[in-house]
């Protein structure tokens, strides 16, 4: 017995000592007193940000910064592998590491950051503000770039963006009119990803704003039911005709490289031979490295590729 | 004799804090930022620049306090269950406790998504906890006589089950919440905050007394039950009592790092070869080995790739799974 309590009394001493020095481990913060700031109603609550932020870090989002002039410092190897914005401007900002590293960001001094990831959340907030904006809740390309008009205090370059893209979009649909292209034929977004076929409604990039926001085609029915859902859906290549469009813009994406078995098995299969727009050849297919993207940089870009790709398919 | 041994053993426990310390130090002092010692002693005294200080307390000494944590009690756990089953391959990730215990946070995390609010501080620990003790519970009842083959098997068997459990809520869940539960299999420090970690350490020192209690003369129960009744043990008594620390201990451990395997295996191994197994040597080495184990991983894991970071579950895995396929393949030979 004796015994035992020599044991329980040892372990409670070195109990308690551990813990404080784990209480006494807990360090200082850092606040960085800014001037004028304004509340921003982000995923992780109203957050306190910089009425005119100099230096922003950004997840996801760098296009969509850059597009309303905000000065980027940082951001992720995705963000810099964007071919619609040019290398020069990529180059003067620095990869700050996928998730992001908090001493990268750190270092930066940025005085305010964006993300789509809620594991950044917590250490970035004790960088600088943080904002944290799920890309799902992200649909229509006009309402992006207000709310990041709004973010950023850049109301007016938002709207010169938006006025901008409509210009262009009025001068895309002319010519497609011209071609006879009207603005009641189905467009719908498919993928093949690692020989899994994915329909794919204008909330992905792959051109969808572009086509529908720009251009403004519609959808087919059963494509419209996946843009309101989830916004993506796998489906069989069996399934395919129920989702088909008067035209279909194809991407590829197979992890194993280019030049993959799968898309040749499916151009052999019966079923997609049959498809209407195979068989007018109005199925386009476009990179995937471009198509991928969806932000103010990349949709105008595909505003561009989605037109000639169509008058190129013709009527 | 017992000299020598003692000795032996201050020389262990004296190389494997030296290789701690080196270690800590090397990765609070280097990664995106690099402080010199005289920068790194300022800012332990807090005297330093607010920008070395965020680095030092909130990015850095986190990694060390968690990597004491975790690798200390998998460690401790995995050389309890193998003296517990007296099966040298016995381990909470091979028990299929790991993955009672991701069970348990993984439904936590699907709960949280369908809009019960609770603290993730406190409820998810505590759910890894529950987890962990149904399994334990599951996989000890099945293998009635305790036999260490069936124990295993069964372990494994019940482990698969549950994984197989665990892939079918993943697949249930959105992308982002799928994102957040891979982030937690794969075996991750995913919560670094101090309040979180002095949870863990304050259940981890109110185990500790209890722990004590239960090692004490739990070396006899390595001679059999006959033999170690006969010398005055009870037992089955003191079986339980190892049992549950064991599984407090895995629950703190996956708690803190995620679904982090192989930790528990290697590290009383490598204490026998150093040491033997009287436990009141071995399970000191043990814990330091264990240590240090995760904080090398955690140092390669994100110095590796930098400023990208690996999970550091994925570096143990590479450090330890070779050495279990070894041991593995002398132990059937």
């Amino acid at each position: 017995m004796k015994q035992q309590l020599k044991y329980i009394f040892g372990g409670f001493v070195i109990g308690v000592v551990v813990l404080f020095s784990l209480i006494s481990f807990g360090g200082g913060k850092v606040q960085a007193a800014s001037s004028g700031t304004h509340t921003f109603k982000a995923a992780n609550g109203s957050i306190k940000v910089p009425d005119h932020p100099k230096r922003i870090v950004v997840r996801t989002y760098m296009g969509q910064v850059l597009a309303l002039k905000g000065n980027v410092v940082g951001a992720t190897k995705w963000d810099l592998g964007n071919p619609f914005i040019s290398s020069a401007v990529r180059h003067k900002i620095k990869d700050v590491g996928t998730p992001m590293n908090a001493e990268a960001v750190l270092k930066l001094k940025p005085d305010l950051i964006i993300t789509d990831t809620e594991a950044d959340v917590k250490s970035m907030s004790k960088i600088a503000p943080t904002v944290l904006l799920p890309y799902t809740k992200m649909r229509n390309i006009n309402a992006v770039t207000t709310r990041f008009g709004q973010l950023l205090n850049k109301q007016k370059e938002a709207k010169a963006w938006q006025k901008k893209f409509k210009q262009q979009a009025a001068k895309d649909r002319q010519r497609l009119d011209k071609a006879g292209i009207a603005k009641d034929k189905t467009v719908g977004i498919y993928e093949l990803q690692d020989g899994k076929m994915y329909v794919f409604g204008t909330n992905f990039g792959r051109g969808g704003q572009a086509l529908t926001t720009g251009l403004n085609f519609t959808l087919p029915k059963k494509v419209a039911e996946v843009d309101k859902g989830a916004g993506f859906k796998q489906v069989s290549i069996e399934a395919l005709p129920q989702y088909d469009a008067d035209y279909m813009f194809f991407t590829n994406y197979s992890s194993k490289g280019s030049g993959s078995q799968e898309l040749k098995d499916l151009k052999a299969n019966p079923v997609w031979k049959k498809l209407p727009a195979v068989k007018q050849g109005h199925v386009i297919q476009l990179p995937f490295q471009k198509m991928y993207y969806y932000d103010p940089y990349a949709t105008m870009g595909q505003l561009k590729l989605v037109t000639d790709a169509l008058l190129k398919a013709g009527k | 004799m017992i000299t020598a041994k003692k000795h032996r053993f201050i020389f262990w426990i004296f190389i494997l804090s030296v290789f701690f310390l080196g270690v800590s130090l090397l990765s609070v002092a280097t990664g995106e930022v690099s402080l010199t010692p005289l920068q790194l002693g300022r800012a332990l005294l807090n005297q330093s620049s607010a920008q070395n200080e965020l680095i030092l307390w909130q990015f850095r000494a986190p990694h060390i306090v968690m990597s004491i944590i975790v690798g200390g009690s998998l460690a401790m756990s995995g050389a309890v269950f193998q003296r517990l089953t007296n099966n040298d391959l016995a381990d909470s990730s091979i028990l299929g406790i790991n993955a009672g215990a991701s069970l348990g946070a993984v439904l936590f995390l699907g709960l949280t998504q369908l809009g019960v609010s609770l603290s993730q501080n406190i409820w998810l620990p505590v759910c890894a906890l529950i987890g962990a003790l149904l399994t334990a519970g599951l996989v000890f009842k099945i293998s009635q006589d305790q036999s260490p083959l069936r124990l295993l098997l069964s372990g494994v068997a019940v482990g698969t089950l549950l994984n197989g459990l665990i892939l079918l809520i993943q697949l249930q869940v959105s992308q982002d919440d799928f994102d957040k539960v891979l982030v937690w299999l794969s075996g991750s420090f995913w919560n670094l905050d101090w309040p979180y970690m002095l949870i863990l350490g304050l259940i981890g020192c109110l185990l500790l007394p209890f722990g004590l209690l239960a090692l004490h003369n739990s070396d006899l129960i390595l001679l059999g039950r006959r033999n170690a009744m006969s010398l005055g043990l009870d037992y089955d008594h003191k079986r339980r009592q190892l049992l549950i620390f064991a599984i407090a201990l895995a629950g703190i451990g996956v708690a803190g790092g995620g679904a982090i395997s192989f930790v528990g295996l290697m590290a009383p191994h490598i204490a026998r070869l150093l040491i033997g197994n009287k436990a009141k040597y071995n399970l000191p080495l043990t814990i330091l080995v264990g240590i240090n184990v995760l904080l090398l991983a955690d140092f390669v894991a994100s110095h590796l790739f930098a400023p990208s970071e690996l999970p550091v579950g994925l570096v143990v895995a590479m450090i330890t799974v070779p050495y279990f396929i070894v041991l593995m393949l002398k132990t059937t030979r």
